[in-house]
């Protein structure tokens, strides 16, 4: 924990500011970029959100009060800046914040950097059909590997909330996944 | 050398390798990334943020305490330079006139030599004299001797002889 002080105390200095973001690109760019992507979609907005937001991140850095993590901090940043991209961009994409859920799989299918098989199809579409909420914090929690701690101050939810709501998009999908199997194996026999 | 899982470990961050993640994402969701995109993405991204940082201009307007010293300054030289509520002042007025009031009140001093004579006016008169007579004392003879020429055109042709006559008559 010291050496996370002793880095955003590089990162606020403004000698050592420059030298220690290029580390925090190195540290967090690939990470926040996924987090982006599963919220935005396609690669090219991913793209956009993710420099939005670690510009965001170097202007904010002086003000950082550090009631959270580092990492969480950032988080937070790339998840609102999606938000934000989403709201701007609702007439332009045709997606929202209220009907991602019914372009989700639309706009995956459009994304050229989307290459996924008939089971990964199969999963996007069962993720598709959870409410936004349920699928963020799913993400956040599977593929992001989020503590629910982290999710709770990301999303403002109670962590008893989040664990809930994960146990049971768990059990969806994998009902979801094995019932689609099981139906493509009885097709083949 | 630190590799990336060291430092992140340091920093107590989250232990999932990159590559884990790429793997992660690519292999479940099928979502993947452009060639070198992540290396591109860096130096863009440091690129804008350097060139921002750089080019950091503070409009002038954004800054209240500018427009307040302007506006000081330009209060302060407009009073100075222009005063509404000042009363023109003999002494401010160009020499010339000075000149010709002293030469009038002298005039009249000499012309009348009386005190009782003299209005209201004229005491001001005197007293821009004696206030300027300060500046002119040295000339203060041959003022006199200018006024008395002046002051002849003034006069009757008969007064000037019968002058003339009378201090001839007493000089021989």
């Amino acid at each position: 924990m010291a050496s996370e002080t002793n880095f955003i105390n590089q990162l606020i200095c403004d000698n050592q500011r420059d030298e220690a973001f290029k580390k925090l690109l190195d540290l967090y760019q690939e990470r926040l970029y996924w987090h982006i992507r599963k919220l935005v979609i396609t690669h090219e907005n991913a793209d956009d959100v993710l420099q939005n937001t670690f510009i965001r991140i170097y202007k904010s850095l002086p003000n950082f009060s550090q009631k959270s993590a580092l990492y969480t901090w950032m988080h937070k940043i790339a998840y609102n800046e999606s938000l934000r991209f989403l709201e701007q961009n609702k007439n332009k994409y045709h997606i929202s914040i209220d009907d991602v859920n019914k372009k989700y799989l639309d706009n995956l299918m459009e994304d050229t950097f989307f290459e996924g098989n008939e089971l990964q199809v199969k999963l996007q579409r069962t993720l598709s059909e959870l409410p936004e909420r349920q699928r963020q914090i799913f993400n956040m929690k599977y593929y992001d590997d989020l503590k629910f701690r982290e999710i709770s101050e990301i999303l403002d939810i109670k962590e008893g909330t989040l664990k809930t709501s994960y146990y049971n998009t768990v059990k969806h999908i994998e009902n979801n996944i094995l019932n689609i199997e099981n139906f493509s194996d009885k097709e083949v026999n | 050398m630190k590799t990336s899982k060291n430092i992140n470990s340091d920093l107590n961050l989250h232990e999932l390798n990159n590559e884990n993640l790429k793997k992660k994402h690519s292999e479940e969701l099928g979502l993947h990334v452009p060639e070198d995109y992540f290396a591109k993405s860096k130096s863009e991204i440091l690129s804008k943020v350097l060139v921002k940082q750089e080019s950091k201009i503070i409009p002038m307007y954004r800054k209240r305490s500018t427009w307040i010293v302007a506006a000081s300054i330009v209060l302060i030289l407009g009073i100075t330079v222009y005063k509404p509520f000042s009363v023109l002042n003999f002494n401010d007025s160009p020499t010339v006139v000075v000149d010709s009031v002293v030469n009038t009140s002298t005039e009249k001093v000499v012309v009348t030599d009386s005190p009782a004579v003299y209005s209201k006016d004229s005491q001001t008169d005197v007293v821009l004299t004696k206030e300027s007579g300060s500046i002119s004392t040295s000339s203060n003879v041959k003022s006199v001797e200018n006024d008395i020429v002046v002051e002849s055109l003034f006069m009757e042709e008969n007064e000037i002889n019968e002058s003339v006559n009378n201090y001839m008559l007493e000089d021989i």
